[in-house]
């Protein structure tokens, strides 16, 4: 995975009042096949199956060939399936997390956990981290095959302030973040990250785009904003 | 929270968190299915979204079509894996527990109905190369895996419901499905059988009082007598399944699990004074939440099919017709040509008729509407064709008590319990478990339907979400003083392994036949009973003057009494052995069941006055006035139900309530009555300690009519061909005709004449399997 691009704004660059700062990363993920791989066998770890002791793990790595096949096909040629989509969230949240942690010394919180959420639908936020100072990001990611999808991430963001998913969702993590960052959060001291695939060449406009959204004004309250593009190449 | 999902709010995240939830542990929470069936019922549109991934989820992988989604995907990734590593499209229960019954020599293990342990096994019996021995704790089970064990195998594979050593030129293996009493055959063959694989199926039995212990001892004997050989043991909802090892010290190589996880959502439902239903749970908080529909009705419209569990004295009675007549008619009289035989075979055997006074059954008239009524006073054979009518699928609506439970793995839409007074947890649970039948429909999550009464709620709640457990240790570790007198005897020789497995007695049984001096009974016995080597007729029988009768009565009795460790009987069980003893010998004298019920539905409704009457009617020498006046007065003699003995505790009960007109004469009654003689009284009471007092008179004394007699009470004939027929698992109704078309048989195999185009094709069917 490369760091295409990496900015820093001033939350008051936008309203005198905000504090905050917005992050902007722009990545590129090129191993794709070895990423829905990976994902297949975090399925397998977690599920109810693998403790039985019944799945031959590599008779299951080489029946997994064809759906590996089949995602990576459709991510690259952005066909709208809805394997690919939903593989395609899971990978742009997974992405995120990791740039995240690797670019800004964010804590990840347990992938296993999200997996487990990922592919069953979605309650609430997809994933989550801590950054350095003990805030919780909350992350919201959303891929689309063919178009970029940051409008519907940061619309989600919102969506679930009002419906105050995230202080729903502090008993659960509670167990994985700090207590600082728990007690932080219970104040309001808290961050957002919207992560989306891109599919546009030209990655700096789409990251722009989602800087100046208008969905980004509410905010600007919070600590921070992760904007997180990802792209995917063959 | 039931009203809510009905009103369909916040179902989508209950969907949502029942992925994730069956993700991780599977389906093992009972409230989720209940919730999910709930949603299926009244929100179906939604539900149809999340099926499919439900069903990938629960590892359902013979239920999933081409997956849609990843997760859909990702399950059906894993279903192959099995089907790669096992070669059959095996759940992960079944896969986790064959794995561990091949690489184990022990192995235990609980799973609730419906989850496929029969599929299981079948796949076991297909597999193993060896000598296999299943035992299953009644006759009825034995019944239903020999239908399924006999369609799998070849003929080279000999398939027998009890211990004999046959066939022997034409069989390559062996496969004996028995229960744990017909087991103390087996270890006559040590040397002979080689068995590989022994299948305890429902296991529990080892619970039970008397049985228990005999299960136990069965047990601890296939290990000593076969080491080599894998032991599995197979329950439904046991929470400790390894105490069924440990008890025994089977401790290397071994193996247990308990599967929580079920294959079928189901409801609940209470049922109100009048009649309306409201949902309740028993597995999470919740206020009830009215049903605004007749479920039962709306199953029966859908044509689905109930089980509704009721007392056999409720059936005795006509309370289920009473209580549920609006239901009965709902249900159209059946068309179906292969339900139509059954009806008729049942009406042959019984010798039921519309026609003939007092012949009438109720329980035939209800089979035409496909109503079927099972209970443990139907005659087995009868209850063996009810069964294959339900498992046909022709029964709409069985009126049934625990012993079908016990007796059919059957599911059925809807559950009814009229009442679970004095009904093992364990059998409430397995009754649960059959509402809702598991389907192999592609992407249809199944439920089903339970409905109980309002006032039993509570209890119903307890007792259902309370864990069933096995005793950690055998009883017959336990001490002997709880034990009831009269089997202190068998206990005592379980575990000191003095049972005589050819008399079928224990060494102190049969020591006291031997000490009593029995000779000039028995003989007196003989001389009356038996010409030559042939039982006398019912004529000669009765030229025999009646204070002989009598006296082959208590002598009877005396050989009878002679093996209790006690002197006499009680008074109800004096009663009850003289009852018998007519039966037992219409038995001797070749009696089929139909001419038995015949015979005493003559003495019972006095057939003879009844015909003096009619023949004055005819002849005017009274009118019809006083023939109705003297018919009304004619009552049905005094009869006491039949019961097990020896039991110091059992009552005598009148079958007809005293002076009942023989206008109101119940012939399902009288069936139900007379095979309680022949089975629990003269079969499973009488017969061992009679037969072992003959042999021990033919070791005394040599006289062969004693060998005579004693085949006639065993097989009811003498003809060694018959016997031989019975011995390779024919029904006794067929053996007369087989044995016209044997030219030899013996251990090593039969030899049919060389012309059998006399046979119709049900005939050849029945012989089929020992035909070269």
């Amino acid at each position: 995975m490369n760091l295409l691009s990496f900015t820093e704004t001033d939350m008051s660059d936008y309203d005198q009042a905000a504090t905050g700062k917005i992050y902007s990363l722009a990545l590129e993920i090129s191993d794709l096949e070895k990423r829905v791989e990976d994902m297949l066998e975090i399925a397998l770890d977690t599920s109810w199956l693998d403790p039985l002791g019944v799945i031959d793990k590599p008779g299951y790595k080489a029946r997994s060939k064809r759906t590996i096949d089949k995602i990576t096909n459709d991510i690259l040629q952005n066909v709208g399936s809805e394997m690919s989509e939903e593989f395609g969230e899971y990978m742009v949240s997974d992405a995120a997390q990791t740039a995240l942690k690797e670019h800004l010394s964010h804590l990840r919180l347990p992938l296993a956990e999200f997996i487990k959420e990922k592919i069953s639908g979605n309650p609430g936020f997809d994933f989550h981290t801590e950054c350095p100072s003990a805030t919780i990001a909350f992350g919201e990611a959303k891929y689309s095959g063919v178009s970029s999808a940051h409008g519907r991430a940061l619309k989600q963001i919102n969506e679930f302030i009002v419906d105050e998913k995230d202080t729903q969702e502090l008993p659960d993590l509670q167990k994985f973040v700090t207590k600082a960052a728990a007690i932080n959060a219970v104040n309001g001291t808290k961050s957002y990250s919207a992560a989306f695939s891109i599919t546009s060449n030209n990655i700096n406009r789409i990251m722009d785009n989602a800087l100046k959204s208008p969905r980004m004004k509410s905010l600007l309250k919070y600590e921070a904003v992760y904007l997180i593009g990802v792209k995917v190449s063959a | 929270m039931l009203s809510k999902i009905i009103q369909g709010v916040g179902i989508r995240e209950i969907l949502d968190r029942s992925i994730k939830e069956f993700h991780e542990h599977g389906p093992t929470d009972l409230g989720i299915l209940e919730k999910l069936s709930l949603i299926k019922i009244y929100h179906p549109v939604i539900f149809a979204e999340y099926e499919s991934k439900i069903l990938s989820v629960m590892g359902l992988f013979y239920k999933l079509e081409k997956p849609k989604s990843l997760l859909e995907s990702i399950y059906q990734n894993l279903g192959d894996t099995i089907e790669d590593k096992f070669g059959k499209p095996f759940t992960p229960m079944q896969a986790s527990a064959f794995q561990s019954i091949s690489s184990k020599s022990f192995y235990s293990f609980s799973a609730p109905t419906s989850t496929g342990k029969s599929h299981l096994f079948r796949d076991l019996i297909n597999e193993v190369e060896r000598d296999i021995v299943i035992v299953v704790p009644s006759r009825a089970l034995i019944a239903e895996f020999y239908s399924s064990v006999i369609g799998l195998v070849s003929k080279e594979v000999l398939v027998l419901q009890f211990v004999e050593n046959i066939n022997q030129h034409h069989t390559a293996r062996r496969i004996f499905i028995i229960t744990p009493e017909r087991g103390v055959e087996l270890f006559k063959y040590v040397d002979v059988f080689d068995v590989g694989l022994f299948l305890f199926d429902e296991a529990q039995i080892s619970e039970e009082p008397i049985r228990g212990i005999s299960f136990d001892a069965f047990v601890r004997r296939t290990e000593t007598a076969f080491p080599d050989a894998k032991k599995v043991f197979a329950h439904p909802f046991i929470a400790n399944p390894e105490a069924q090892l440990s008890k025994h010290n089977f401790v290397e190589s071994s193996d247990s699990r308990n599967f929580k996880q079920s294959n079928v959502g189901k409801v609940y439902l209470s049922r109100n004074e009048d009649g309306t239903l409201a949902y309740f749970s028993p597995n999470f908080e919740s206020n009830m939440a009215n049903c605004e529909f007749d479920v039962l009705s709306q199953t029966l419209i859908d044509g689905g099919s109930a089980l509704i569990y009721i007392s056999k004295s409720k059936i005795f009675r006509g309370g289920h017709i009473e209580g549920f007549g609006k239901y009965i008619e709902l249900c159209p009289f059946v068309e179906d040509k292969n339900a139509l035989t059954i009806i008729e075979l049942l009406k042959k055997y019984i010798g039921a008729s519309e026609g003939q006074f007092g012949k009438q059954s109720s329980f035939l008239t209800l089979m035409e509407r496909g109503v079927v009524v099972h209970h443990g006073s139907m005659p087995l054979k009868a209850r063996l064709l009810i069964e294959q009518f339900v498992r046909d699928g022709h029964a709409k609506i069985c009126f049934a008590t625990a012993t079908l439970v016990q007796g059919i793995n059957m599911p059925f839409d809807c559950v009814w319990i009229d009442n679970f007074h004095n009904m093992r947890d364990l059998t409430l649970k397995n009754l649960i478990g059959r509402a809702g039948r598991t389907t192999s429909r592609k992407g249809y999550f199944d439920y089903g339907y339970t409905i109980i009464n309002r006032e039993n709620v509570d209890t119903f709640s307890a007792r259902v979400s309370s864990p069933t457990e096995l005793r950690p240790e055998s009883k017959l570790d336990e001490d002997l003083k709880n034990i009831p007198e009269d089997f202190s005897d068998l206990v005592t020789a379980i575990k000191t392994d003095t049972f005589n497995d050819d008399l079928h007695l224990t060494d102190t049984q049969v020591q006291r036949l031997k000490e009593s001096n029995l000779k000039s009974d028995i003989r007196f016995i003989l001389d009356k009973l038996i010409d030559g080597d042939e039982a006398i007729g019912g004529n000669q029988y009765y030229e025999i003057k009646p204070s002989d009768r009598t006296k082959i009565k208590d002598k009877l009795k005396k050989v009878y009494i002679t093996h209790l460790k006690r002197t006499s009987l009680t008074r109800a069980e004096q009663t009850i052995l003289s009852t018998s003893i007519p039966l037992l010998l219409w038995r001797v004298q070749g009696k089929s069941f139909s001419e038995t019920l015949s015979l005493r539905h003559s003495y019972l409704t006095h057939r003879d006055q009844r015909r003096v009457l009619q023949r004055n009617l005819r002849k005017k020498s009274i009118t019809q006035e006083e023939f109705n006046i003297e018919f009304d007065n004619l009552k049905i003699k005094g009869t006491y139900r039949a019961e097990s003995i020896p039991n110091i505790d059992v009552r005598a009960v009148l079958l007809f309530s005293r002076s009942t007109s023989v206008k109101d004469f119940d012939y399902d009654l009288l069936v139900y009555d007379t095979y309680d003689y022949l089975d629990k009284v003269i079969s499973l009471s009488l017969a061992d300690p009679l037969c072992a007092a003959l042999t021990v008179y033919y070791e005394q004394t040599e006289d062969e009519r004693a060998k005579v007699f004693k085949n006639f009470i065993r097989y009811g004939t003498n003809d060694e061909v018959e016997i031989w027929l019975l011995k390779y698992g024919f029904d006794p109704e067929d053996t007369e005709w087989i044995s016209d078309h044997v030219k030899h048989i013996d251990e090593n195999g039969i030899i049919f004449v060389d012309d059998l185009e006399a046979l119709d094709k049900e005939q050849l069917n029945t012989i089929e399997r020992y035909m070269y």
